[in-house]
């Protein structure tokens, strides 16, 4: 009887092994038909131009050459507006990139230290909008496409705000499953010029229309509610501090910290508000008051730009004119100050 | 870990090889582990509420068979652990903005404050499934689960821990204890059933929540007519793909470890009636609320006023249940009330029929009787949708008001009207393709299990659809990117 019962067991687990390994065998065949396609995919999305083009921020924030003596952080402002290329004689580059916020600013300064040279000039663009913008809580709104991007970007895992592993693989090595509608480059893929960054030209009489659009959209979506006070404080007190790191990584690694503020036109900072601007400068005289070696450079209403709409493609974005000409302004301003050698400058501003 | 994440996937394939290659006696302390480690993955502090509620739970079930002389205090003071908990973290802000709002309406400033307390992940879940255990401790219909670490896992268990289906400890518990064999058709019949899930949650709701988004989270842009229309409509299908995608899969998941849990969904608008509805949606709170609520209230077994007034009360509560919002609550109500007057319709309708004698009526009619009870059930619970999906009372006024406004015949309204919702000539076939291939599903699935049809097809037909439902599953990932929360998991 006990012989029975132990054969039919031994029969029992024999038919579980064989049925196990036919499951095995047939999973292993079902991951091998959707993989093998899979990875196919994958590889003609990571050969698209798009993808490893200057537009994509994986390509433009990792590709920095060494020797930068000038280095550009901030937002899509500070990535449109400033083109030191053919006007800086030595090597410039720009790790600003759309709603980048000053923590991952910091990030990337920090990760490309090495690339810069002793004493090389660190812009560090500030803005109201930058101070009173949650940025967790704004990436989370925009489902993570903002900070999502920084994975394949960034080496050290710590600077990444709420790492998870599956992002690092989907975003390092499966791509294509991150591709949403940049799909259709596989099929039809495109030659980006080099400075197609900056996009073309808003009509000039559009601007009011504009300027409501975007300081609507700033007020209600992006910056913090501004009669929540305490809200409001926390976030500034918190932005804050990421540029006083900024400041202090400058000092440490012996570069030179210069604070910007980019120009916007009088339609989008009237729009603003005047209460909301006065609160700006104050908050930017902390920082400054914290850190009286650093220079201040202010444009925000600089009437060269502020009162020039034919230098905006948009209320707050230089097209290419208005971002040349502003460059030169600011690397003029730079030489005068004796922050960079004035033998670096090719052009100058006339007027 | 969302179920559909590949975080998820991964996290699924370790743990059942594992639970597969460890002897009977570990496995289900393997699951117990697994499940913690699920749950920490949301956020580790709410562990201790996890604990403890099952703790509780547990010396209370314990106190309630073996002290049977104050088993009702103990079962009391085990709905106030279980209910308390649920109050403060669920419906704490509700309540005190409610008051607030109250009085202020007398020129009282009550200004009681509110806590903005995150709500722990599956709160609602996990409550209602202990409070199942202790009522049926008391009337011994289980006996108290011994073991703390088995009550533990009963009270944890990853493949039902955020949002079910809720199980009977009659149920889930003796399975938790019995030794599994692994068995080739039990595992596959499992697999099927997640690739179910993942087609309805990543391909069908994933997709058409974008439509349903861009109307319902922008209300104040001035959405009239068509699109107020669509995105509810759309909405009926994708809280539906949502949720019991969600529950297939959570089955599908279980089926794998050999455990088998309730079928949460059946074609639920292939219903004919709202009482058909509530008895194949979220079929394990339906019965939930059947065996502890509205039974102990009297049931159908009183007279018709009182019979009425059970089920509002049963339904309301249930709203309730659903999300802290009056929002919420009024949709239970209306379904109770639709529930109650088809009652009342249908017994008049018994009578009236007995009184005349049964007419048989031509195949053709009754199919298009069928058709148009099934039509007319969507309709209605579709429009107790917008309830569900507005944020404020304010909203469902807007919906009611504005989506019989602004109609036009015209092409290139219809055109106007998609474009606004985001819809472009693509997007809008693969949604009608999608939503082709969700009938055809639950249409097979109203009479039986899909995923057993399946077992009965030639190979090449079976590989034919699990490929073919693998790669709409991936290319709606690729679309979407971000792994989407589910629906229920705020409940």
């Amino acid at each position: 009887m006990q012989s029975n019962h132990d054969t039919e067991k031994q029969a029992s687990r024999s038919n579980n092994r064989s049925d196990a390994k036919k499951l095995l065998f047939k999973a292993m065949l079902f991951v091998l038909i959707i993989g093998l396609p899979l990875l196919v995919v994958n590889h003609a999305y990571r050969e698209t131009n798009y993808f490893r083009g200057e537009l994509n921020d994986r390509a433009r924030l990792t590709g920095m050459p060494a020797d930068v003596s000038l280095v550009t952080l901030g937002d899509s402002h500070e990535a449109s507006n400033l083109t030191f290329g053919d006007i800086y004689k030595a090597e410039a580059y720009n790790l600003a990139a759309t709603s980048q916020s000053p923590r991952y600013s910091y990030s990337l300064l920090v990760e490309n230290a090495e690339r810069l040279t002793k004493g090389a000039v660190v812009l560090i663009p500030i803005s109201a909008y930058t101070l009173e913008t949650d940025f967790p809580s704004f990436y989370k709104k925009t489902e993570g496409m903002h900070d999502t991007r920084y994975y394949p970007i960034l080496r050290n895992k710590t600077h990444l705000d709420g790492y998870s592993l599956e992002n690092d693989l989907l975003y390092n090595y499966l791509p294509i499953l991150t591709a949403k509608e940049n799909l259709v480059y596989i099929l039809n893929d495109v030659e980006w010029p080099g400075t197609s960054i900056i996009l073309s030209n808003s009509r000039v009489e559009d601007i009011d229309a504009i300027a409501d659009m975007k300081a609507s959209s700033w007020m209600h979506d992006v910056m913090v509610d501004e009669t929540d006070v305490a809200y409001r404080e926390q976030t500034v007190k918190e932005n804050l501090k990421q540029y006083q790191m900024t400041i202090d990584f400058c000092n440490e690694q012996g570069f030179v910290p210069v604070l910007l503020i980019s120009p916007n036109t009088e339609q989008l900072i009237e729009r603003l508000g005047a209460d909301r601007i006065a609160r700006f400068y104050e908050e930017v005289r902390t920082l400054c008051t914290a850190n009286p070696e650093v220079v201040l450079l202010d444009y925000l209403k600089d009437e060269r730009f502020a009162k020039n709409l034919l230098y905006f493609r948009d209320s707050d974005h230089l097209n290419a004119e208005g971002a040349r000409a502003y460059s030169e302004v600011v690397l003029h301003d730079l030489a005068d100050k004796g922050i960079i050698a004035e033998n670096l400058v090719t052009h100058r501003v006339t007027g | 870990m969302l179920f559909n994440s590949l975080s998820f996937l991964g996290f699924f394939v370790l743990v059942a090889v594992v639970y597969w290659l460890l002897p009977h006696k570990a496995r289900w302390v393997w699951l117990l582990i697994t499940s913690y480690l699920f749950y920490a993955c949301w956020n580790p502090a709410y562990l201790i509420l996890l604990f403890g509620s099952s703790l509780a739970t547990y010396v209370l079930g314990l106190f309630i068979e073996k002290r049977p002389a104050h088993a009702k205090l103990w079962l009391v003071l085990t709905m106030v652990a279980c209910f308390g908990a649920l109050l403060y973290f669920k419906y704490a802000d509700l309540f005190g903005q409610s008051f607030n709002g109250l009085f202020a309406l007398f020129g009282i400033q009550l200004d009681i404050p509110l806590f903005n307390i995150l709500l722990p992940i599956g709160i609602s879940f996990q409550m209602f499934q202990n409070v199942g255990y202790a009522v049926d401790v008391y009337r011994k219909s289980v006996p108290a689960e011994p073991n703390f670490f088995r009550y533990a896992l009963f009270s944890s268990y990853f493949p039902q821990l955020v949002a079910g289906p809720i199980e009977r400890a009659s149920r889930l518990l003796p399975q938790l204890r019995a030794p599994h064999e692994f068995t080739y058709s039990e595992t596959t019949l499992g697999l099927r059933l997640m690739l179910l899930g993942f087609f309805k949650k990543v391909a069908v709701a994933d997709t058409i929540s974008v439509y349903v988004d861009a109307v319902y989270n922008n209300l104040d842009s001035g959405f009239t007519g068509l699109a107020l229309v669509l995105a509810t409509i759309l909405f009926a299908f994708q809280i539906y793909c949502d949720f019991s995608g969600y529950s297939d899969i959570a089955v599908g998941v279980s089926k794998v470890f050999g455990i088998n849990l309730t079928v949460n969904f059946k074609s639920p608008y292939y219903s004919r009636n709202i009482q058909e509805f509530w008895r194949r949606w979220h079929i394990s709170l339906s019965t939930w609320f059947q065996d502890y609520v509205y039974i102990p209230l009297g049931g159908s077994r009183v007279k018709i006023p009182r019979y009425i007034l059970n089920l509002v009360i049963t339904f309301t509560i249930s709203g309730l249940w659903h999300g802290a919002d009056w929002t919420f609550v009024i949709w239970g109500l209306l379904h109770g009330l639709f529930v109650a007057l088809y009652v009342l319709i249908n017994r008049t309708y018994k009578k009236y029929r007995a009184l005349r004698g049964t007419s048989t009526s031509s195949r053709s009619l009754a199919s298009l009787k069928t058709v148009l009870s099934v039509a007319l059930n969507f309709i209605i619970v579709d429009i107790l949708w917008i309830f569900f999906r507005c944020n404020s009372i304010q909203e469902v006024g807007y919906v009611f008001t504005h989506a019989f406004t602004g109609w036009d015949l015209s092409l290139s309204y219809l055109k106007g009207q998609l474009v606004s919702m985001g819809f472009t000539y693509e997007t809008l076939a693969i949604t009608l393709i999608l939503l082709a291939l969700l009938f055809v599903v639950d249409k097979i699935n109203y009479r039986e299990d899909v995923a057993v049809v399946l077992t009965r097809q030639r190979t090449v037909v079976r590989w034919a659809i699990y490929l073919l439902g693998s790669f709409l599953v991936i290319a709606a990932f690729m679309f979407t990117s971000e792994s989407q929360n589910f629906i229920y998991f705020q409940f």
